[in-house]
């Protein structure tokens, strides 16, 4: 106990005594009146204004109840009050038993006021949870629910406490469980709904999903916390990384970017693994569009960045440091990107293989549906040398079960047969493009075939 | 205080004046704690019992001091006084009681066994019998809330105190209907042999008394054929 409570202690302790004294002194006072009144038949005393004096007789009364009341309050609260480092000893009790303290750790509270409520005080444990500690407003009545929030070092959260609250009558609806079952696993960096599973109230459990967004907010304007949760938009570095290699011509381009850890080359390799080797790691692949131009920026490395601008297979730009003999930027040619544009779908596919008119190649998918075939098509010179498909044997299968049925999406590797560079857009339109559901296999099977087709007739002009 | 008063106040507050059964107060934390399991139960009473043994206690050691026109908000600040005293203590040693009971806790302040008893009770009685009287009606209420506590937890959850006897559940008894049928069970139960004790009580007492008058006139007529003799 400090200096100040004791102080406060025996002020409160004075004020009880003197309450008590108080009412001790009106009740002997009382009493000597009733014994007199009984041994000496007095009359009551007269007052002028009998009304006023017993109204303000009942109010002092009053207050001194009120007083005593307090005081009682005050005392009993110095020694039952549960201070913060308690509640915060409670609530990982129950939420994280594994806690303790990372050493030397210091909350950087530079950014706390959230659009969605604030952040008070942040902790970290060893193994690098960090403990938020986030107040929700527009709660019931306006109130707030305060609660610990505890992130995952990978940036998802792990569970959460109330820690307390204000005007939340109902707070004992939200079910006791709810910490370790609502927004668990969410990423902070995701948009999240409101989850009140299993509760009969709904501003308190507003209040809850604001405090989890203030500490998902605080955890993304905090830059050493960003940085260790991995929250840095590490794309979008790549893309800039991009932009400043091609200069101001491409400053209005537009980037897609390709998922290069799902999407495969043949099926199984996939496109990061086979464009890296032992020294750099493909980390990002872009086709960037730019008035009619279709370039592919190949990005590697992790912290110093190495962008390769490929275009019509041909280098168009690079990084300070890479040469042409490098195994990067020989892989990169070798796995030649083609990209067809299909009135507003874009598509693209790499050849890994041509051995005597059989081209091996994969439709490649991009955005979310990152699915690929991969096809055998094999290209004979039609009568006037461009070339002709003759067979199309399927490698990989990119079916993904759903609308249309497989065979529905079989026949449509045999309406390509026959097909010529100039003929596939009629073939497609004619055959493919009608089947309902099958937009994005259809597409990948066409640009696919028209990369094969793209090639041969590159090589028979080239006299190859 | 002589004994046969204590004898009266104890009756009173547990059978004669039982606050759950017999005056159906106090309806709301009996209907909504008993589904809490018979834990709950137990320590809603005791936070009931502190409370108005303290309350009645403070009321009636003020009751010449209290002038009748503020008498309920005395009550009430006195009565909150404690009830947050409990809270408070209750939230300090006994967290998970106290998130159990949630805001019941806060309720004993409106609770009409408390402030019927202030109002009533001690409000006009000596402190010492004030508080016999808050804590036999306290444990007046303790035990039927507990009893219909275990009722509905055994029925309810097949749980005894929180531990799990079988997997046989009516879920009706968990839910806030049986509430309503455990504690209409228990009035009856409990009302119907209260009437049959007590019906038995006055059938003695007038047998009693018939005897001692038939005693008394045959000791007259003794008298009277003693004297003519």
């Amino acid at each position: 106990m400090t200096g100040a409570q004791i102080a406060i202690l025996v002020v409160l302790l004075l004020i009880i005594a003197v309450q008590i004294a108080a009412v001790v002194y009106l009740l002997v006072s009382r009493y000597k009146r009733h014994a007199a009144a009984a041994t000496e038949a007095k009359p009551a005393k007269q007052y002028k204004h009998p009304a006023l004096v017993s109204a303000v007789k009942a109010v002092a009364v009053l207050v001194c109840i009120c007083f005593v009341c307090v005081a009682l309050l005050a005392v009993c609260n110095e020694f039952l009050y549960i201070d913060d480092a308690e509640r915060f000893a409670r609530a990982m009790r129950d939420v994280y038993s594994d806690y303790s303290p990372a050493e030397g750790f210091e909350a950087d509270l530079t950014h706390t006021s959230a659009p969605t409520g604030n952040v008070k005080n942040v902790y970290k444990s060893k193994d690098g949870v960090y403990i938020i500690e986030a107040v929700g407003n527009d709660g019931y009545q306006g109130g707030t629910v305060t609660l610990y929030v505890l992130i995952n070092p990978d940036a998802t959260i792990k569970s959460w406490a109330i820690k307390e609250n204000t005007l939340q009558s109902y707070i004992a609806r939200v079910p006791s469980n709810a910490g370790t079952r609502w927004y668990v696993g969410k990423r902070v960096d995701e948009e999240f709904g409101k989850d009140m599973t299993g509760a009969t109230v709904i501003k308190t459990t507003d209040a809850i999903y604001n405090a989890v967004k203030a500490a998902a907010w605080y955890c993304l304007n905090t830059e050493s916390v960003k940085n260790e949760l991995g929250l840095i938009d590490k794309e979008g570095l790549a893309r800039d990384a991009v932009k400043q290699l091609l200069g101001d011509d491409y400053a209005s381009a537009t980037f897609a970017a390709v998922n290069v850890s799902t999407a495969t080359v043949d099926g199984t390799e996939k496109v990061a693994d086979a464009l890296s080797d032992e020294t750099d790691k493909l980390s990002y692949l872009f086709r960037v569009t730019n008035d009619g131009d279709v370039l592919f920026a190949y990005v590697y490395g992790e912290e110093t960045l190495k962008v390769v601008v490929v275009k019509d297979g041909e280098i168009l730009s690079k990084s300070e440091g890479i040469e042409d003999t490098d195994a990067i930027v020989v892989k990169i040619l070798a796995n030649r990107i083609y990209t067809f544009t299909f009135g507003s779908y874009n598509a693209y596919a790499i050849m890994t293989s041509s051995t005597e008119g059989v081209y091996t190649v994969a439709g490649l998918g991009i955005g979310t549906t990152p699915q690929t075939y991969v096809l055998e098509v094999t290209v004979v010179a039609d009568t006037d040398g461009k070339g002709k498909v003759q067979a199309i044997n399927t490698v990989v299968d990119g079916y993904v079960p759903g609308q249309p049925t497989k065979d529905e999406t079989d026949r449509m590797l045999t309406y390509l047969v026959g097909a010529r560079l100039d003929n596939i857009d009629e073939l497609y339109n004619t055959n493919l493009d009608n089947i309902t559901g099958a937009t994005h296999s259809a597409n990948l099977i066409r640009v696919a075939v028209q990369a094969a087709l793209t090639a041969f007739d590159a090589n028979a002009a080239s006299g190859n | 205080m002589k004994l046969k008063r204590f004898k009266e106040i104890a009756l009173d507050g547990t059978v004669r004046q039982n606050p759950t059964l017999r005056l159906v107060l106090g309806t709301c934390p009996t209907l909504a704690v008993t589904g809490m399991g018979a834990i709950s139960c137990l320590g809603m009473g005791a936070a009931v019992i502190f409370v108005l043994v303290f309350s009645n206690l403070m009321i009636s050691l003020l009751r010449n001091v209290i002038p009748d026109k503020v008498r309920i908000p005395c009550f009430i600040m006195i009565i909150a006084t404690f009830v947050t005293i409990v809270s408070m203590f209750m939230e300090a040693y006994m967290e998970k009681l106290f998130a159990n009971l949630g805001m019941f806790l806060d309720l004993i302040v409106v609770n009409c066994i408390i402030l019927g008893r202030a109002e009533s009770f001690a409000s006009h009685n000596p402190a010492l019998d004030s508080v016999c009287d808050g804590l036999f009606m306290g444990i007046g209420f303790t035990v039927s809330l507990t009893l219909m506590g275990i009722v509905r937890e055994i029925l309810g959850k097949g749980m005894l105190f929180g531990v799990q006897l079988w997997n046989f559940q009516i879920a009706f008894f968990a839910e806030k209907a049986g509430a309503f049928l455990t504690y209409a069970l228990f009035i009856a139960i409990f009302n119907v042999c209260y009437n049959a004790v007590e019906r038995k009580l006055k059938h003695k007492a007038a047998h009693n008394a018939a005897a001692v008058e038939r005693e008394a006139e045959a000791q007259a007529a003794a008298s009277t054929e003693a004297k003519e003799a």
